[in-house]
């Protein structure tokens, strides 16, 4: 069975997991791997808008003061 | 009976100014004479007459005074030189100003998305615009570049928030690789030290 945690080796395609922990996979990856949006939308097999606006919206939530 | 003269002072708050007047036993029962009875059948009627027949009685205070009020005379005192506090204009708190540049700063595509968008790669200062030209036409499409390129243009005027912004997002994002490079020179220099250690 696979962990929900992870991203599929099939396909690298991120499902069957809460947005909240999607959020925190696309956040780590841009801030501790230096991903750019391209790249997470291929590795998490997502969207390239979905990728922006779940990382937009987590950066608004972990740092409220910036807006 | 004996009966004495008592005089009743009053204070007015009136213009932000305490002034204050007294009352004789004459102004009361002017008074008396002013109010008319009211019918209880009437609710809040007698609250409106009371008030009003307090005003009448003050205003013919002013009226039969000629003299203006001092140390020795009593009667109210308007300073019409103090601004007035309550207006129909100047009433309450101001009105807090609505920011019109919050559609740059937050909202679905604002100064966050640009900044993703063109990886935070900066060229003369200013976020680069060029970046958002590689996405492919389904990409750009799907960011609404068009929409990005605005909001460049309005990081181009100078503004501060969106220079913050831009500034906070890089920290964040350079303050993880400078701990990790340091930790990665740490782990390099405790292999050094151990070879050098062994190597006696």
């Amino acid at each position: 069975m696979k962990n929900q945690d992870q991203t599929s080796g099939d396909e690298g395609k991120i499902s069957g997991i809460s947005l909240k922990r999607k959020s925190e996979i696309v956040f780590t990856k841009w801030q501790t791997e230096k991903k750019n949006l391209p790249q997470i939308a291929d590795e998490l097999n997502l969207p390239i808008a979905e990728v922006q606006e779940i990382l937009t919206k987590e950066q608004k939530l972990r740092f409220p003061l910036f807006t | 009976m004996r009966t004495d003269t008592v005089t009743v002072r009053m204070l007015s708050l009136s213009n932000g100014k305490l002034g204050y007047f007294c009352r004789t036993p004459a102004d009361e029962s002017r008074k008396r004479e002013n109010s008319e009875p009211v019918q209880i059948s009437q609710p809040g009627l007698h609250l409106k007459r009371n008030v009003e027949t307090r005003q009448d009685v003050a205003l013919s205070d002013l009226q039969e005074s000629n003299d203006l009020p001092g140390l020795n005379r009593s009667g109210f005192f308007i300073d019409s030189t103090w601004p007035l506090f309550v207006s129909s204009e100047n009433r309450g708190r101001p009105p807090v100003q609505k920011d019109t540049d919050d559609e740059f700063h937050d909202s679905d595509i604002d100064i966050f998305a640009l900044f993703n968008a063109v990886d935070g790669i900066m060229r003369n200062g200013f976020l680069d615009v060029s970046e958002l030209d590689k996405y492919s036409p389904a990409d750009a499409e799907a960011l609404n570049v068009p929409r990005l390129k605005e909001i460049w243009k309005h990081t181009t005027t100078g503004c501060d928030k969106c220079r913050d912004i831009i500034e906070a997002l890089q920290n964040v994002r350079g303050a993880v690789k400078d701990v990790a490079d340091i930790a990665e020179q740490n782990d390099g220099r405790e292999h050094t030290v151990d070879r050098i250690k062994h190597s006696f």
